[in-house]
């Protein structure tokens, strides 16, 4: 068994020996005389003509397709950047000299203190205020009843730590 | 020559790969390079196959209709004349049939006979040529793709659509033939 594949295969390898030509006779063959055949300038312009027209109309609408993808990425952006504007000018911006106030801290020092009840009585005696941001309990008054809610408050904070 | 249509092929340096790749972008200036690239081959190989100027043109011009059909999506898998040779071969052969139809009317029946077969040898042939065309066809165009047309065995077989076993045997019976032949033995000798 062994033997036969042997011989086989020896046989494959001189069967492939035998399909190289010797270096003369390629060179016979190179030599044979070529069919010189006349291709007039009417065939080739039919050939390159049918490849101009078929490439470029299957570019055309690949382009076309291009450039209407490159219209809607810009105008989706131009939407995107008008949305974001628009949302950044709607948030409302604090207003020049308007410091954020503190119920109950008169004297804006960040904190309500018993030092704001004595800024708020002190005020009192002056004439009635009519700044409704002091009216700390909402009924609508600036008075007394004001001051002894901001002491209490103040007395509280000051218990429970600072505000 | 067309002032519009300018052969090509010798100034572009481009391997067959990057000429597909071009005209499967659009490029028609790279199927310009490839067609006179491949063009005489084409012809030549008709002619071989027709033994007629003018069916060997047809097939040259619908060789490259139908190529350019491919396009795009085109993939290049192997030597473009693998893919080429069989094209070249049905439609030599349609153009055989059709000239074969057209003598039928025309001419008496006993001369189409010989409109199909090879021409016979003039003694202007080489002695090559001489026992190359009294080889059969199938082992005779085996020979010529190998040692003219540059072709190897693989490629050889699926130009022919035939195995490559059949190639092996067919090119190893021309070969034997050439040697034995006293009139090309010489060649094999040393």
């Amino acid at each position: 068994m062994a033997q036969r594949s042997f011989m086989a295969e020896l046989s494959k390898h001189s069967q492939d020996d035998n399909l190289e030509a010797p270096p003369r006779l390629v060179s016979a063959f190179k030599k044979l005389p070529d069919e010189q055949i006349f291709v007039p300038p009417s065939i080739d312009e039919t050939v390159v003509m049918a490849a101009r027209r078929r490439l470029t109309s299957q570019l055309l609408p690949r382009s076309r397709w291009f450039r209407w993808r490159l219209w809607g990425a810009a105008t989706a952006l131009i939407v995107a950047a008008a949305i974001l504007t628009r949302l950044s000018t709607n948030r409302p911006a604090p207003l020049p000299n308007q410091a954020a106030f503190i119920p109950g801290d008169l004297n804006h020092d960040g904190r309500v203190d018993i030092l704001d009840a004595f800024t708020l009585a002190k005020q009192l005696k002056s004439g009635p205020q009519l700044d409704l941001r002091l009216d700390i309990n909402g009924d609508g008054i600036v008075d007394e009843r004001d001051v002894a809610i901001i002491a209490a408050r103040a007395v509280r904070l000051e218990k429970g730590g600072r505000s | 020559m067309d002032a519009r249509v300018q052969p090509k092929d010798n100034l572009d340096t481009r391997s067959d790969l990057d000429l597909i790749a071009a005209i499967n972008r659009g490029d028609s200036g790279a199927f310009e390079v490839l067609y006179f690239r491949y063009r005489d081959w084409v012809v030549r190989l008709a002619y071989r196959f027709t033994r007629d100027d003018h069916a060997s043109l047809d097939v040259l011009q619908e060789t490259f209709l139908y190529f350019l059909k491919k396009f795009p999506g085109f993939r290049l898998t192997a030597n473009l004349k693998t893919f080429l040779y069989p094209a070249v071969r049905n439609l030599s052969a349609c153009a055989r049939e059709k000239s074969q139809r057209y003598q039928a009317t025309e001419i008496e029946l006993g001369t189409i006979e010989n409109a199909t077969a090879p021409e016979s040898p003039s003694s202007d042939l080489s002695d090559l040529q001489l026992v190359l065309a009294a080889l059969s066809e199938d082992h005779r165009e085996v020979l010529l793709l190998r040692f003219i047309d540059g072709l190897n065995l693989l490629e050889i077989a699926q130009s022919m659509d035939i195995p490559l076993g059949t190639v092996k045997s067919r090119l190893h019976n021309g070969l034997q033939t050439l040697r034995n032949d006293p009139r090309t033995k010489e060649f094999f000798g040393r």
